[in-house]
């Protein structure tokens, strides 16, 4: 934080004063999926006590956190969730690769599993280890403080929030994918089917339920219509 | 087998024994090492020695353990996968493993589902891994990979770098090369 301090009076900047206050009220995300959880909790306990640098509670909703901390292996099967709580997380946001196997894949170097998250995720720290220790975990949340502070949104730049700084084609993709419904493709693979199982007559298989609308969760009565035609046309 | 069994002698024979005693000419191979039974049978006789193995007084076996493949492509052996069975009897304290070979190009073997429901995940993982077609199943789809995923990965001959992604990837520079150097 740069500031002067003559005598009494301690002069600054807005954005200053802005980043100052966001690095240091960080609420995460652990998103744990293996043994690196282990150093996050103990990081996060009291003998190393993460919330000394203003990291102060897991939040188990992406929508009221600022940091995800992604904890371990990410596999191909689990990128959908992945990048849906990333989706999920209201500006500004940060994301931290937390051990090996995130930033990497580690030695998972196989066919199932994300060979470092930053393929699905812009990454602001990686933080190596397998897993790493409390120290380094506290280093990669300094080192990420001191990049808020440093290369955080201002005035001039005329952009509120960082990750849109960051991934702006992103976010622009984003918005076309919740607009475009139903989606082509999957009409398409219903038709055509591209899984390479053997089709048997009499089995069932879970693609003959693919939802037209991926961000309902359920279908309308004319989504309902279009895929009972479309299974009498197969039929 | 050489002798011919007697009810009398019955009692004390093997498990191995037993099966070549009860099913003659579907024994192909086996081997026991220090009472770990190990019978390697005809693939069209697997249903018929299973049901035998479960229901029959001297063999009771309750327990379906494990099922699993082995690919021998880097063996060079010509019938190139072994599906392998393990039994254990709870009443009576002993196991035996099954296995059949299969031809690459006849991957197909019958299905124990209707003896034992504990096979359902077993030969459906087993499907998924190595394209065996377990027939008789009644719902063979993939169990732990994704349905669009393409081939069966733990073949031996399935590229050790290939990555299927469901989700769009970003580019990212390439920091390291995969694969294994020949």
């Amino acid at each position: 934080m740069s500031a002067a301090n003559y005598g009494d009076f301690l002069t600054t900047t807005f954005d200053n004063v802005v980043n100052w206050s966001r690095k240091f009220s960080l609420f995460q995300y652990p998103f744990v999926t293996a043994c690196c959880g282990m150093e996050y909790m103990a990081a996060a306990c009291s003998h190393y006590d993460i919330s000394r640098f203003g990291a102060e509670i897991p939040r188990f909703s992406p929508r009221q956190s600022d940091v995800l901390w992604v904890v371990g292996t990410i596999t191909h099967k689990m990128t959908p969730v992945l990048r849906t709580v990333y989706d999920q997380m209201a500006d500004p946001k940060w994301v931290i690769a937390f051990g090996a196997c995130a930033s990497s894949g580690g030695f998972y170097q196989n066919y199932s599993v994300l060979q470092g998250i930053d393929r699905l995720i812009p990454v602001d720290v990686y933080i190596a280890g397998c897993p790493p220790r409390p120290e380094a975990v506290l280093d990669g949340l300094l080192e990420l403080q001191h990049r808020i502070q440093n290369d955080g949104p201002t005035v001039e730049s005329k952009m509120i929030n960082p990750t849109d700084i960051r991934h702006r084609e992103r976010k622009l993709e984003q918005l076309n994918q919740y607009f475009s419904i139903p989606k082509k493709e999957v009409l398409e693979n219903i038709q055509n089917p591209k899984s390479n199982r053997s089709v048997k007559p009499g089995y069932t298989y879970s693609s003959d339920y693919v939802n037209l609308d991926p961000h309902m969760g359920y279908d309308s009565p004319a989504d309902q219509a279009k895929k009972n035609a479309l299974k009498n046309e197969q039929a | 087998m050489s002798e011919t069994a007697t009810p009398d002698a019955e009692a004390a024979l093997t498990l191995t024994q037993l099966i070549a005693h009860e099913f003659p000419g579907t024994v192909r191979d086996s081997h026991n090492h220090r009472g770990d039974e190990t019978v390697i049978i005809k693939r069209e006789a697997l249903h018929r020695v299973c049901k035998f193995l479960r229901d029959d007084e001297r063999c009771k076996f309750e327990l379906m353990v494990d099922l699993t493949a082995v690919d021998y492509l880097e063996q060079g052996r010509d019938p190139r996968f072994d599906v392998v069975y393990h039994f254990k009897s709870l009443s009576l304290g002993h196991r035996l493993r099954l296995k059949v070979q299969l031809n690459e190009d006849d991957l197909r073997v019958a299905s124990i589902h209707d003896l034992w429901d504990a096979v359902d995940w077993y030969e459906r993982e087993c499907f998924d891994m190595f394209g065996i077609d377990f027939e008789g199943h009644p719902n063979l789809i993939r169990l732990l990979m994704y349905e669009e995923f393409e081939g069966h990965p733990l073949r031996k001959d399935y590229p050790m770098d290939r990555q299927q992604p469901i989700m769009p990837l970003r580019e990212v520079e390439e920091r390291h090369e995969y694969g294994r150097k020949f």
